[in-house]
C-alpha cells in the first residue's frame, strides 16, 4: 500500500513521541527510591556550585549535600530528596616514627552514586582541631612528615567525591613521633596457646590498639591473619577498646567482628596494616556494621515481615530492602541500640528479596551489613534468628575457621563422595567440586 | 540497515555495558637487566583497584630455558591462608591459590616473591595465567585481573662473584598458633585429625612437622593431618618452621585420660575402698 505524505508525517510524529518516550530511560543513571507511602523517580542530585560559566549564575535551595549534614537540635531540614548518597567513615590507623606519623585508613564505600575520590588529612595538636588539611589522592595510607617528637598529634581522614566536596569524615586519632623506636620485649597481651618445646620464650615487639563502636555490651572478636586472638566486650554505650601484642613487625590483616545479645554476628570488618618494631599502632574509628535478621524465611505477600538487629545505642539505621527499585527506611535503635522494622511485603514482587542495614551516628556511618535474604510468596515460613554463617561452615558448629578451610582443602580438586556432594551443595556454591570459588565463599562467612 | 544495526549495537554497548573493574598485579624488580649466573628477585604485587578481594589463583610462567627458579618467599604475603602454597608445579609455572578472610583491600599488597637464577644470555619475559581473583562477596564472583608482563634481558657477561640475593635476615619465630582437633564424617572417614596454620612475616613458612607422643622423631605433616592416636590420650606437638629454621612449637593437650592413667587411678580407687572398708570394720568392732 502506498504511503502518502499525510500518513508519513503522522509515521514521524509518532516514531518522535516513542522516542521521546523511551530515550529517557536509557539515559537513566540514579537509583530508584520508594517506600509503601512515596516514590521518587530518576532523581538527579546537583548541589549548588556545580553549575557555573561566564554567562550565567544558577541558584539552587539549601539542602544537604550528605546523609546527617543538617544536625541542629532547633530546628529540621526536610529539602529536596529523601533519601542521599552516603560515604562510609574511614578507620584510619597510626604509627609513631621518627618525626613522622604514618597513617593509614579503610578506603571509604560510597552508596546511592557517589564515589570516594580522595583523602585529605587534617592535623593538629588540640584535640578537636582546627585542623591544617594536606590533600592525599585516591590512596589509603600517607606519612605526616616534619612533626615534632613528643608532641601529641590529632588526626582526622576526610573522605572527598569527584568534585572535591567532603562526602565523609574519620573519628579523631592521635599519635605522638618517637626520635627513635627500641622494640621493648613483653609478654603477649593477646597471643594463642602454644609455644611449648623448649622454644624461646613468648615476646611482644610492637602493640596494636583497636577502637571504635560495636553493639552495647557485644563481644568484639579480634582476627590477626583469619584466626581470633583476642575477644575484648564492648561498654553499655558500644564504644569498645582492644590491645594486642603482635611478636615479629610485617604486614597484618586484622579483623574484628560484633556478636550482638542475640549472637547474631556482624560483617567482618578487615583492616591491612604494617606494624612496626616498637612502635604502637592505633586503629580507631572503627564502626561496626549492625547485625540484620528477619522472624521470617519466607513472606506471604501483603503480610509483614519483621527486620530488626542491633547496633549503636540511639543511632540512625538505615534498612535498605532490595527490590526491583531500592527501598529505604530510617529507623532509630533504641538505648540498647535495638532496631525494629515491621515491613509491608505488599510493595515487593514475589521472589527473592534481601535487606541491608547501615547505622550512622555524630557524622560517622557504617559499612552496610551483610545482606539477609527472605522470600515473598503465598504462605509464611518462621524462621528464628539466624546465628550460624548461612554459607562455608562445613562441620556444621556455626563457625567458619581453619577446621572448615581443612575440610575443604581434603577435598580441594578430588571427586565428591555422595554425603560431602550434599555438603558442598548446601553449604558451598554446589558445582560438585571444590575449588578457589568455595574458598573464596568460605573467606566472605569466616568467624575464626 | 547495517548502519542502523551497527549504531544499534554501539548505543546498546555504550548504555548498558557496566563499568569494568579490573585488579592490577605487576612484577617489581630492582632491574631489568642482569647478567649470566645471577641472581635476581621478583616480587608480584597486587592493586585491588579499590575493591575488596579474598580469593587469589594463578600460575607465573618463566622461561626454564633463561631462568631457574632458586627460592619462593611469601614471609609477607596477603594471603593468609595458602590452598596451594606457591611452588613450582612443573617447568616454568609456579602456581598459587589462596585466600585472605574478610578481604584484602589496597593498591600494593605482595603476594609472593621468587628469586631466579639466570642461565644463560638472552631475552625473555615473565608473565601470570589463569588468574582467578575472586571479590569478597560472599558468592566468589571473579574480578577482571589484568597480569602484567615483565620483560628482561641477560647479557653475555657471567655476574662478578658475590652477587646472590642476601637470605632474608629473620630471627622471629612463627607467629603463635593452636593446633585444632577435630572429626567430621566426611573427612578422614570420619576419623580424628588435626587442622594447623600459622605465619611468619620474616622468611615464611617453610614446612610443618607433627609428633605425636609416645613418638621420639617429629615428621614432616600437612593440614589436614590423620591422627594416628585415635583414643586422643596422648599429648601432640606441631612445629612451625620457617625458611630462617626458626621453629615454633605448639602444643595439643591430651583429650582422653590414657589407658595407663585410667589403670592407676582404677588402682588408687580400689586402694582407697580398700582402706574405707578396714577403717570401717576397725570401727564396727570397736562400737562392738
Amino acid at each position: 500500500m502506498p504511503i502518502n505524505g499525510k500518513t508519513r508525517i503522522s509515521l514521524l510524529k509518532i516514531s518522535i513521541f516513542l522516542l521521546v518516550l523511551v530515550l529517557p530511560s536509557f539515559f537513566v543513571m540514579a537509583d530508584e527510591y520508594t517506600s509503601g507511602s512515596y516514590r521518587i523517580s530518576e532523581p538527579v542530585i546537583v548541589p549548588a556550585n556545580f553549575s557555573t560559566s561566564n554567562n550565567f549564575q544558577l541558584w539552587s535551595t539549601i539542602g544537604e549535600v550528605a546523609e546527617g549534614a543538617s544536625n541542629s537540635v532547633s530546628f529540621q531540614v526536610g529539602a529536596g530528596f529523601l533519601r542521599y548518597p552516603i560515604a562510609s567513615s574511614p578507620a584510619v590507623s597510626t604509627t609513631a616514627g621518627d618525626s613522622k606519623v604514618t597513617l593509614s585508613w579503610t578506603a571509604s564505600q560510597g552508596y546511592l552514586g557517589w564515589t570516594p575520590s580522595g583523602y585529605n588529612i587534617g592535623k593538629s595538636t588540640t584535640s578537636g582541631g582546627p585542623y591544617s588539611f594536606t590533600s592525599f589522592g585516591n590512596v589509603t595510607s600517607g606519612d605526616m612528615s616534619g612533626l615534632t617528637n613528643g608532641t601529641t598529634y590529632y588526626f582526622i581522614v576526610l573522605v572527598k567525591d569527584i568534585f572535591g566536596n567532603i562526602v565523609a569524615t574519620s573519628t579523631q586519632v592521635s599519635s605522638a613521633p618517637v626520635a627513635s623506636i627500641i622494640p621493648v620485649v613483653n609478654p603477649p597481651s593477646g597471643g594463642s596457646s602454644g609455644g611449648g618445646g623448649g622454644g624461646p620464650k613468648p615476646s611482644v615487639i610492637a602493640n596494636v590498639q583497636f577502637s571504635g563502636r560495636a553493639y552495647p555490651m557485644s563481644k568484639v572478636n579480634v582476627l590477626r591473619d583469619g584466626q581470633i586472638v583476642l575477644t575484648t566486650i564492648a561498654g553499655p554505650d558500644s564504644n569498645f577498646f582492644a590491645d594486642l601484642g603482635v611478636s615479629a613487625a610485617g604486614d597484618y590483616n586484622f579483623s574484628l567482628y560484633g556478636e550482638d545479645k542475640n549472637g547474631l554476628r556482624s560483617s567482618l570488618f578487615s583492616f591491612p596494616v604494617f606494624v612496626t618494631a616498637g612502635a604502637t599502632t592505633k586503629i580507631g574509628g572503627i564502626f561496626i556494621a549492625p547485625t540484620i535478621s528477619v522472624d521470617k524465611s519466607e513472606v506471604k505477600k501483603g503480610d509483614n515481615i519483621v527486620i530488626f538487629g542491633q547496633s549503636t545505642p540511639e543511632a540512625q539505621i538505615t534498612i535498605n530492602v532490595n527490590s526491583e527499585s531500592n527501598i529505604f527506611v530510617n529507623k532509630n535503635s533504641d538505648k540498647n541500640g535495638i532496631y525494629l522494622l515491621n515491613f509491608d511485603s505488599s510493595v515487593l514482587e514475589l521472589g527473592s528479596h534481601s535487606a541491608k542495614s547501615k547505622a550512622a551516628k555524630y557524622g560517622e556511618i557504617s559499612q552496610f551489613s551483610d545482606p539477609i535474604g527472605f522470600k515473598v510468596s503465598n504462605k509464611t515460613v518462621l524462621t528464628a534468628g539466624k546465628k550460624c554463617p548461612a554459607k562455608g561452615d562445613l562441620n556444621h558448629d556455626c563457625k567458619v575457621n581453619l577446621v572448615d578451610f581443612s575440610i575443604a582443602a581434603y577435598w580441594y580438586k578430588q571427586p565428591l563422595n555422595a554425603s560431602f556432594g550434599k555438603t558442598e551443595l548446601n553449604d558451598l556454591n554446589g558445582d560438585g567440586k571444590i575449588d578457589i570459588v568455595d574458598f573464596s565463599i568460605m573467606a566472605y562467612y569466616w568467624t575464626g | 540497515m547495517n548502519f542502523f544495526k551497527k549504531t544499534t549495537y554501539f548505543l546498546l554497548f555504550f548504555f548498558f555495558a557496566s563499568p569494568v573493574f579490573a585488579a592490577d598485579v605487576s612484577f617489581v624488580s630492582e632491574k631489568l637487566s642482569f647478567d649470566k649466573n645471577q641472581d635476581f628477585l621478583v616480587s608480584v604485587f597486587l592493586n585491588t583497584e579499590g575493591e575488596a578481594l579474598n580469593a587469589f589463583e594463578g600460575k607465573l610462567i618463566f622461561p626454564s630455558d633463561l631462568l631457574e627458579e632458586k627460592e619462593i618467599r611469601d614471609g609477607n604475603s596477603l594471603v593468609n591462608f595458602w590452598v596451594e602454597r606457591p611452588a613450582l608445579k612443573q617447568s616454568g609455572i609456579i602456581a598459587f591459590s589462596g585466600i585472605t578472610p574478610g578481604g584484602f583491600v589496597g593498591a600494593k599488597g605482595m603476594l609472593f616473591s621468587t628469586v631466579f637464577h639466570t642461565k644463560r644470555s638472552g631475552e625473555g619475559g615473565l608473565q601470570l595465567k589463569d588468574l582467578r581473583f575472586l571479590r569478597n562477596n560472599g558468592t566468589g564472583t571473579e574480578a577482571v585481573a589484568k597480569g602484567n608482563k615483565f620483560s628482561f634481558l641477560i647479557s653475555e657477561k657471567n655476574a662478578p662473584a658475590g652477587a646472590e640475593i642476601e637470605p632474608v635476615k629473620d630471627g622471629d619465630l612463627p607467629e603463635y598458633f593452636t593446633p585444632v582437633i577435630s572429626t567430621d564424617p566426611n573427612t578422614f572417614d570420619g576419623k580424628y585429625f588435626l587442622s594447623f596454620a600459622t605465619q611468619d612475616k620474616g622468611s615464611g613458612i617453610d614446612h610443618y612437622e607433627v609428633r605425636e607422643e609416645g613418638s621420639s622423631v617429629f615428621s614432616a605433616a600437612e593440614s589436614p593431618y590423620l591422627l594416628k592416636n585415635q583414643r586422643l590420650d596422648a599429648k601432640i606437638f606441631v612445629r612451625a618452621v620457617d625458611k630462617a629454621g626458626n621453629a615454633r612449637i605448639a602444643e595439643v593437650s591430651a583429650q582422653n585420660i590414657s589407658r595407663t592413667k585410667q589403670a592407676v587411678l582404677l588402682g588408687i580407687a580400689v586402694l582407697l575402698a580398700f582402706i574405707f572398708y578396714i577403717s570401717r570394720k576397725k570401727n564396727e568392732k570397736k562400737m562392738s
